[in-house]
């Protein structure tokens, strides 16, 4: 079988060239796939260095947009609004000397404000980003192979 | 001849393949020549990064409660982009219906833009939302007809540019003005707060500024790091019981005539200031109006940074003074005859009269300057001014609130000192004293002897952890029985007096103060500064009350204009702070009412 290949090639050496020009075009394909996927895989980071800017700025958008509603809210539950609605609403300031007191047994009376967590008080929450999604492919390769082989923390 | 087919083939190939080497050759110049590196880095020294300045959100202030008192919200900068098809003619007249400008001064702005090339234009500056919404409806309306602009004929406001920003907002308004203070937002990144908690705190409140080099690569993007905002602080401010004694507060100014009132209530055992009022005020979201209320700067907080001769209030501290050194009891008798004579200075009564043989009771009851100035010869300088001391008179409260003002004391040893100058300080002549302060020293009379720090912010809140500020004692001038002593003494005095400072349903301690005010010339005739101090309920007192109108036109005495003021703001306070009637609390004390 083999001999009779290579007596085609000495009867037809065109297909010699043919070969090579087959070659070559296929290394030319190779390269055009390789930029091909050079180029679409850049233009897909370009494009998520975009998203991710604009993402920046929709954070602080929202940042601004949370502290105005909170004051928005603040403003309509002022004091003066407070009292123009009660008033509205039909209550009436209530005279001192009508003020009928009760003992509660048990009542601690009404508390100040607790806006965050007491010193030591921190239960730090888990990350909500799983670490797959933050490390690069080879730490990811390299922790993924740690864990199957056993030796992860070792 | 004749080149074969594939021969020509060949050479077209070959040229192909050169055309693509120097391609490739001018590629690779291009990326590694000195020349070609130097013009890319230059590019990207210019163009590549931007430097930003991220400045966190200022921290927010809230009551006691946790309702906010001060905060930030959104407002924008709308401008014009020059390069694009823009209508000046729509713009103005737009702008002067939303706004309510005058159309030449935005015919104005875009002309000099124009001449100086400007490729941008602020044309408004801290509009509200719903200014913004309506720009954007007109905007849109003439968009429907006018879509790119070209058309000049039709109106359009193509061009328009909207960024945001934040300001320091107070959706109170005018309420604790005096304590928050203010940020003048208008003065951009280089503002810092002024007065009251704003100033005190700046720092705190500000946070840090980051500075970041921002690549424009989109290949180097990366996440901003998060900037914490400023630490947000819980004041021991109770919002209804600051609303409610600025309410009575401004009625008594200007019923009475008086150029200004203080008015402080404070929790004697803690030293939590539940309000502080003064009027008048300024509304903190116009804060560039504060030059126009106030003539002097330290007229922003009277309270903490006025002082002035609180006149016959200094007498409980004379009077606790010389209780705790043993040298009087309430029982005391004492020979008034309107005169006394120290060192060739005569001092009189208030009313120039002699009140005859009375007690230490009726001293305080007629508060007597004869008799004080005799309590404090029996004291001596030495252990007057060591009392004074004690008590912190002459020194700053060191209240957490800025700008406080304070005179020190002028004891024995000081130049121009006399035992006439002691004689007059033992009833509040010839001592000066910030209201804060003059409260800080008599909390220690409703507060078993002890002296407690007054302060204004009880929590700060940084980076989600809140910490609790501890109240400190500042000191025991007294003790607990002289305490208990000097309470009941002056309850006395003012149930025997019937004083207009009584509550019905509760026992109240306090003294009634008429200062003349000094010049130059000696005392005013006429003119006075009226105060009242007072806590209650006498037996386990739960608030103090200090009030002040200065040079009230309706009546110059103390216990006419001040006196009144205090019962209707403990009137209020006790139904606050939910503190029942002494009737009920004997009850609950008797019957064992927690029992049932």
């Amino acid at each position: 079988m083999t001999s009779r290949i290579m007596q085609a090639y000495q009867q037809a050496p065109w297909r010699i060239k043919f070969r090579g020009l087959g070659g070559f075009l296929t290394a030319i394909a190779g390269l055009f796939l390789m930029i091909g996927l050079f180029l679409s895989i850049s233009g897909q980071a370009a494009t998520a260095g975009l998203e991710l800017r604009d993402m920046n700025d929709q954070r602080e958008a929202l940042r601004q947009e949370i502290a105005s509603m909170r004051t928005n809210i603040a403003d309509i539950t002022s004091v003066v609004k407070m009292h123009a609605r009660a008033e509205e609403l039909g209550y009436k300031q209530v005279s001192p000397a009508d003020v009928t007191f009760m003992y509660v047994p048990g009542y601690p009376g009404r508390q100040t404000a607790v806006l965050a967590a007491a010193p030591g008080d921190l239960n730090m929450p888990e990350p909500v980003v799983k670490p797959s999604y933050t490390e690069s492919l080879w730490d990811w390769m390299f922790h993924g192979l740690a864990l199957v082989s056993g030796t992860s923390g070792q | 001849m004749k080149f074969p087919a594939l021969a020509r083939t060949a050479f077209l190939g070959l040229i192909l393949s050169l055309l693509g080497v120097v391609v490739i050759a001018q590629m690779i110049n291009i990326q590694t020549s000195a020349v070609h590196r130097e013009l890319s880095d230059m590019a990207d020294e210019k163009y590549g990064y931007e430097v930003k300045t991220i400045y966190p959100e200022r921290g927010s202030i809230y009551d006691r409660w946790g309702n906010l008192l001060a905060g930030n919200k959104t407002v924008y900068e709308i401008g014009l982009d020059m390069g694009s098809n823009y209508h000046v003619n729509s713009v103005a007249e737009t702008f002067a219906s939303v706004f309510k400008t005058d159309p030449r001064a935005i015919y104005g702005k875009v002309e000099n833009a124009r001449i100086h090339g400007y490729s941008y234009v602020a044309l408004v500056d801290y509009a509200l939302p719903e200014q913004v919404n309506a720009v954007k409806k007109i905007q849109s309306q003439f968009s429907s007809v006018n879509p790119s602009g070209r058309e000049r004929s039709a109106p359009s406001l193509i061009g328009m540019l909207y960024s945001p920003h934040m300001v320091r907002s107070y959706p109170e308004n005018s309420l604790a003005a005096n304590v928050l203070g203010f940020f003048p937002y208008k003065e951009g990144s280089s503002a810092h707060g002024y007065y009251g908690v704003e100033g005190q705190y700046d720092d705190l409140l500000a946070g840090q500024p980051i500075q970041l080099t921002v690549s424009r690569n989109p290949y180097q993007q990366s996440e901003l790091p998060t900037t914490p905002p400023g630490s947000d602080l819980v004041l021991t401010i109770d919002r209804e019981i600051q609303a409610k004694v600025e309410q009575i507060l401004d009625e008594s100014v200007k019923h009475n005539g008086a150029l200004s009132g203080t008015a402080i209530v404070e929790d004697p055992e803690t030293g939590e200031i539940l309000a502080m009022a003064t009027s008048p005020r300024i509304d903190a979201n116009q804060y560039w109006t504060a030059s126009e209320v106030f003539k002097q700067p330290t007229h922003f907080n009277t309270a903490v940074g006025t002082i002035y001769e609180p006149g016959s209030i200094f007498k409980i501290l004379t009077m606790a003074s010389a209780i705790d050194k043993g040298i009087v009891t309430p029982e005391t008798p004492f020979l008034d005859t309107g005169v006394l004579n120290v060192d060739g200075y005569e001092i009189y009564n208030w009313d120039d009269q002699a009140y005859g043989p009375v007690d230490m009771i009726g001293c305080m009851q007629h508060s007597l300057n004869v008799c004080l100035a005799w309590i404090a010869l029996q004291l001596g300088p030495k252990t007057f001014d060591e009392y004074m001391a004690a008590f912190h008179i002459g020194s700053p409260s060191n209240i957490d609130l800025a700008g406080e003002a304070y005179l020190p004391f002028r004891g024995q040893g000081d130049p121009g000192w006399s035992k006439s100058t002691m004689a007059t300080q033992s009833f509040g002549q010839g001592v000066a004293v910030a209201p804060v302060q003059f409260l800080m020293a008599a909390s220690a009379l409703a507060n078993d002897g002890k002296m407690m720090a007054p302060h204004i912010v009880r929590s700060i809140v940084r980076d989600g952890v809140q910490y609790n500020v501890n109240s400190q004692v500042v000191g025991s001038p007294i003790s607990g029985k002289s305490a208990a002593t000097i309470t009941e003494l002056l309850a006395t005095s003012l149930e025997v007096e019937s004083s207009k400072a009584l509550v019905d349903g509760y026992r109240l301690a306090g003294k009634t103060g008429t200062a003349e005010i000094p010049t130059p010339y000696g005392y005013t005739m006429g003119r006075t500064n009226a105060s009242f101090i007072g806590w209650g309920p006498a037996e386990d007192p739960k608030f103090i009350v200090y009030v002040w109108l200065e040079q009230p036109k309706s009546s110059i005495w103390g216990s006419v204009v001040a006196a009144p003021l205090f019962r209707d703001i403990v009137r209020e306070v006790v139904v606050l702070m939910d503190i029942p009637t002494e009737d009920f609390r004997q009850k609950v004390a008797t019957q064992d009412l927690s029992k049932q």
